[in-house]
């Protein structure tokens, strides 16, 4: 049995126009324990929503899935979530954020100071754990996120476009330390993202989505151990978004014909 | 020769200390009220206006000072401020709490915003004849009458700020374990905290303005009947007493209001930037 088992899951809503609306639909797919997997595809793909069903924030409308043999029912701190705005509690200093979580698992307040200082210091942030959020930036904001995250010590993490936010150098030194993050902790990963290059270099294999309604057009297996080499990294990518180019082309036309 | 040393070292050329910058700018920014007085006192003296409408600035602060040493103006500011706080701190609890009702529930917003949405335009004062009729002439209309006046905005504010809060936010209170029972309170209402302080800021000098001008209709004590009895008796100088005392006073409050707004609010962007 599969890690995390998502099975024909298809999730539909009514759109304000009263219209129906098809997110995602038939998707199958099962992520082993540990595994590192990417989900791209154009705006609009589903490929949030699904990440979102996964949390548990989101029903699906049909299909099932589970975390260990459990049905997923509502979000818990076994699935930690990071997302794109970094979501933090902007009333709470960083080490507030980061022991938030383990203030409601009712850890003891000094066992909880030294987890929290644990992993503030393995995302680089020693020195500001009295910090409010809007005094730092972006990509120490989202580094505060994934502490905050890790800290709950959850079996999966999923993240959702969590770099799209920051400008480019920043995304690059990130991108190079969640691999190495998950080098040294090996959790499964379900990562979203609409840059094939991030996808391609963080993760073991990318699911490729397309548009209305979002299906799973291909899964690719990218094979590229940590050392991969900038041109193999770029071959790979390349070849992605050869795959992943008439999606966004398509998406794009629909989007202009609905306007 | 002196500005070709300033250019040549611009770091040092103005080290000013930051508390005396502050009151250079609080000086410069007095300035325009400074030629107002000034301009009042001139009037005055070169008899353009009538001394009874006008008198000069420098008899009202003689009156001002001898009212204040006396004890009648400190008497009436502390009078005004019983009424104005007591109904403001009413109308500050009952407000957090019928904003956030609304926040939660469904049926309580169905009854109420409508009535929020119905009262936020009409000036609340023109209830007060209905108070009088209602709770006499003594302090309890005129408390009513600043809670029922402060109410609405305080409400308004709170229901906004705890309905505007983002979704992600509360899905990683979720995802780290928070049970949705007590995600409104763990984190709804800090992460309304500004919007709720704002209302309350809104409604402090508004406090002021109803509990004054009440007194002004009911009599008893406080600046409001303070300045409306010297009018009776044709006392213009202790009138216009009264509104210095009243600046004075509205002053102070927004001053303590801001101070306790940067504390509560340490951490949010506009305390980082100031």
């Amino acid at each position: 049995m599969a890690f995390l088992e998502i099975q024909d899951v298809r999730k539909s809503y009514v759109t304000g126009q009263g219209e129906p609306f098809i997110a995602v639909d038939g998707i199958d797919l099962t992520i082993e324990q540990g595994e590192f997997i990417s989900l791209v595809g154009p705006s609009g793909c589903g490929k949030s929503t699904l990440l979102h069903m996964i949390g548990g924030f989101v029903p699906c409308t049909e299909g099932a899935i589970r975390v260990d043999g459990v049905a997923v029912q509502q979000p818990g701190p076994d699935r930690g979530i990071v997302f794109q705005h970094f979501a933090l509690f902007p009333w709470k200093t960083v080490r507030g954020n980061v022991e938030y979580g383990l203030v409601e698992r009712g850890m003891p307040r000094a066992e909880r100071r030294q987890t929290a200082q644990r992993f503030i210091d393995m995302v680089g942030l020693s020195g500001f754990e009295d910090s409010f959020p809007s005094r730092l930036s972006g990509g120490m904001q989202q580094r505060v996120a994934i502490a905050r995250m890790l800290a709950c010590e959850p079996s999966i993490l999923l993240m959702d476009e969590p770099f799209g936010a920051l400008d480019a150098q920043t995304r690059k030194i990130m991108q190079e330390e969640l691999r190495a993050l998950w080098h040294q902790f090996g959790k499964t990963v379900v990562f979203v993202t609409h840059d094939v290059r991030e996808a391609v270099f963080l993760s073991q294999r990318v699911v490729v989505m397309s548009t209305r309604p979002g299906r799973i057009k291909a899964i690719v297996e990218t094979g590229l151990g940590p050392g991969a080499s900038r041109a193999l990294i770029d071959e790979k990518a390349d070849k992605l978004w050869d795959m992943l180019r008439d999606e966004v082309v398509r998406a794009m036309a629909a989007e202009r014909s609905k306007a | 020769m002196d500005r070709a040393v300033n250019v040549a070292a611009p770091g040092q050329a103005f080290k000013v200390p930051p508390a005396v910058f502050a009151l250079l700018r609080t000086a410069e920014r007095s300035i325009p009220v400074l030629i107002l007085l000034a301009a009042w006192e001139a009037v005055t003296r070169a008899g353009m206006v009538q001394l009874f409408l006008l008198p000069p600035l420098s008899q009202v602060l003689v009156r001002f000072y001898a009212d204040t040493i006396d004890g009648t103006i400190p008497h009436h500011i502390i009078e005004t401020s019983v009424t104005a706080l007591s109904g403001y701190f009413l109308a500050a609890a009952a407000g957090v709490i019928i904003g956030a009702a609304m926040a939660i529930s469904r049926p309580i917003r169905y009854m109420v915003e409508p009535l929020v949405s119905l009262a936020f335009p009409i000036p609340k004062i023109s209830f007060m004849p209905i108070f009088i009729l209602w709770f006499g002439l003594d302090t309890l209309p005129k408390v009513l009458m600043v809670a029922f006046n402060c109410v609405i905005p305080i409400t308004s504010a709170t229901y906004l700020g705890a309905r505007s809060i983002d979704k992600y936010i509360l899905w990683s209170a979720r995802s780290l374990g928070t049970q949705p029972g007590r995600l409104f309170w763990k984190i709804v209402m800090p992460a309304a905290a500004p919007q709720v302080i704002s209302g309350l800021q809104i409604a402090l000098p508004q406090a002021l303005i109803i509990g004054i001008v009440t007194e002004m209709l009911t009599g008893g004590d406080g600046l409001g009947s303070y300045m409306i009895r010297a009018v009776r008796f044709s006392d213009s100088e202790t009138a216009f007493a009264g509104i210095l005392a009243m600046l004075v006073t509205g002053l102070v409050y927004m001053q303590i209001a801001t101070v306790i707004r940067r504390r509560v609010l340490r951490w949010h962007a506009e305390a980082a930037a100031g």
